[in-house]
C-alpha cells in the first residue's frame, strides 16, 4: 500500500515534468546547458519517513557565448576556441515526511551564481574540414565551472540544538550542558555560504545523424574533473556560523565524472555519473568520504524527463541532516540536465 | 533536410547531355524534384551526406572540368521553400517535410 501510494506520488509529480520540453541536442550558437544540477522526484530504498524527496533546479542562463563558440571548432586549422556562461540556479530540496499532514520540514534553499570558462579543440586527426573524419572530432573540451557564491538555509530561525533557547540577545545559549548535543530538526536554523571550483576534461564524439542541417552533434561524451567547495565563516550574511562549522565540514575536495550516449534503446539520453567528495575535517561519526553513482534513462517524445536510479552513501546532504550517515538507493523521475552540444561545419 | 542544387552545364569536348546524364547519376539513388531544366531539389539524410553528394558532385565538375559548375545548399527538413518555379507540389513536399 505504502509503495503503491508513492508511486501514485512520483507519477502525479511527476507529470508536470514531462511537460516539459528540453532538446537532448542543443544547435549550434544556442544557449546550451553543461554540467547543470538536476531536477528530480524520488523516493528511496530502504524505506523511512519521508514520503518523497525533490530537487527543482531550473538553470536560469544571463549571459551565454559557448553556444557561439560551437559554431567556430570545426572551422580549417582546428582552432581552439573559448566560450563562457554567467547563470543563476534558484535550487530548493525539500522531503515530504510520512507524519500527520505530512509536513515538509524544513526545505533547503540554495541558490546560486555560475560562471563557466570552456574551451574547445577539434582533436581530428584529418585536416580535411570536408570529410567526415574531420567533422566528427573528438572535440575535447575543458571546463572551469565555478560557483563564486552559494548559499544553502532552511529557512528557519530555531536554535541549532534542541538543548539550546535564545536569550534575550537574540543568541542560543545551553540551559543544561548536554553531550551528545542533538540537532533541532523541527526548526533549528541551518545556513552556509560557499565557493566552488572544479576542472573538468571531457571529449565529445560526433556524428550527424540527428543533427541539424549543417551540423554535427556529439554522440557520446565523457569528462572527468576535480575541484574543491569551501564554507568560510565571514562569507556574506548567512554564512556558516563556528558551531556549525566544527559538526559540517566546511572544506570539500569534490570529483566527478560522466559518459553520455545519444539514442541508446528506446532512450534519447543515456548518462551515467560518479561524484566523490572528501571531507578534510569530517566530523566523527561521519564518513570523510561522500559516494554517489546515478544511472538515468530520458526516453525520446517524454519532452526531456527521465528516469533515473542513484546509490548514496555518506553525509546526508539535507541541510539539518548534516550529523547523519545514510546510504540509499533512490529512483524516480528526473528532468534531463546536460544537452548534447552540436557543432556547426565549415561554411562551403 | 534537404537540398537545392542549381547548375550549369556549358559545351565542350563532352556533350552536354553526356554532363548532365553524369550529374544526374549522382543522384539515381535518391529522392529528387526538378523545379527547372537545371534546378532541383533533393533529399538528404544528414550533414555527412551533403557533404558526400559534395564531393560526388565536385568529382564531375573535376571530370568534365569546366563544363560543370552547381551551387548546393542545405536546408532543415521542414524549412520553408519559396519559389515560383512550376513544379509537383506534393512530391517537393514529400522531399522537404517527409513524414517521421
Amino acid at each position: 500500500m505504502k509503495l503503491a501510494a508513492t508511486i501514485g506520488v512520483l507519477l502525479c509529480l511527476g507529470a508536470p515534468v514531462f511537460a516539459q520540453d528540453s532538446p537532448f541536442i542543443a544547435p549550434s550558437g544556442s544557449r546550451p546547458l553543461v554540467n547543470p544540477d538536476g531536477t528530480y522526484v524520488f523516493q528511496h530504498l530502504p524505506h523511512s519517513d519521508i514520503l518523497f524527496e525533490g530537487q527543482i533546479a531550473p538553470r536560469i542562463i544571463i549571459v551565454d557565448s559557448i553556444g557561439k563558440a560551437t559554431r567556430r571548432v570545426l572551422l580549417d586549422g582546428k582552432p581552439g576556441v573559448w566560450g563562457y556562461q554567467v547563470s543563476a540556479t534558484p535550487m530548493v530540496r525539500l522531503r515530504m515526511f510520512d507524519e500527520t499532514s505530512n509536513p515538509v520540514r524544513t526545505p533547503s534553499y540554495m541558490p546560486k551564481g555560475t560562471f563557466q570558462l570552456a574551451r574547445f579543440q577539434n582533436m581530428s586527426t584529418s585536416t580535411d574540414s570536408d570529410t567526415d573524419e574531420f567533422n566528427e572530432g573528438p572535440i575535447a573540451m575543458w571546463l572551469i565551472d565555478t560557483i563564486p557564491f552559494g548559499h544553502h538555509s532552511n529557512g528557519q530561525n530555531g536554535c541549532l540544538f534542541t538543548s539550546e533557547v535564545r536569550d534575550e540577545e537574540g543568541e542560543c545559549v545551553e540551559l543544561v550542558p548536554v553531550d551528545p548535543k542533538t540537532v533541532n530538526k523541527e526548526n533549528g536554523s541551518f545556513s552556509t555560504n560557499y565557493i566552488e571550483a572544479m576542472v573538468f576534461y571531457g571529449r565529445m564524439y560526433l556524428d550527424s545523424e540527428g543533427a541539424g542541417a549543417g551540423e554535427f552533434a556529439t554522440r557520446w561524451e565523457w569528462r572527468g574533473g576535480i575541484g574543491i567547495q569551501l564554507n568560510p565563516e565571514g562569507y556574506v550574511g548567512g554564512s556558516i556560523k563556528p558551531e556549525l562549522s566544527d559538526l559540517y565540514g566546511p572544506t570539500r575536495v569534490l570529483f566527478g565524472g560522466m559518459a553520455a550516449r545519444r539514442d541508446v534503446w528506446r532512450c534519447g539520453r543515456v548518462a551515467t555519473e560518479v561524484r566523490l567528495q572528501y571531507l578534510t575535517d569530517a566530523p566523527s561519526g561521519i564518513p570523510a568520504l561522500i559516494t554517489q553513482a546515478e544511472g538515468a534513462c530520458f526516453p525520446r517524445r517524454w519532452g526531456g524527463a527521465g528516469l533515473f536510479v542513484r546509490i548514496y552513501h555518506g553525509q546526508d546532504y539535507y541541510n539539518l541532516g548534516f550529523a547523519e550517515k545514510i546510504t540509499r538507493l533512490q529512483f524516480g523521475v528526473t528532468l534531463q540536465r546536460d544537452q548534447f552540444l552540436s557543432f556547426r561545419i565549415k561554411p562551403l | 533536410m534537404y537540398a537545392t542544387l542549381s547548375y550549369d552545364v556549358t559545351a565542350g569536348l563532352i556533350s552536354v547531355d553526356d554532363v548532365r546524364q553524369k550529374m544526374l547519376d549522382v543522384f539515381k539513388d535518391r529522392e529528387t524534384c526538378d523545379l527547372l531544366s537545371d534546378t532541383l531539389i533533393c533529399a538528404i539524410e544528414n550533414t555527412a551526406d551533403y557533404l558526400a553528394l559534395v564531393r560526388k558532385l565536385r568529382k564531375v565538375g573535376n571530370d568534365v572540368d569546366p563544363q560543370f559548375q552547381f551551387v548546393i545548399t542545405l536546408h532543415d527538413a521542414g524549412a520553408p521553400l519559396r519559389s515560383n518555379a512550376t513544379f509537383p507540389k506534393a512530391k517537393a513536399n514529400e522531399i522537404i517535410d517527409p513524414e517521421e
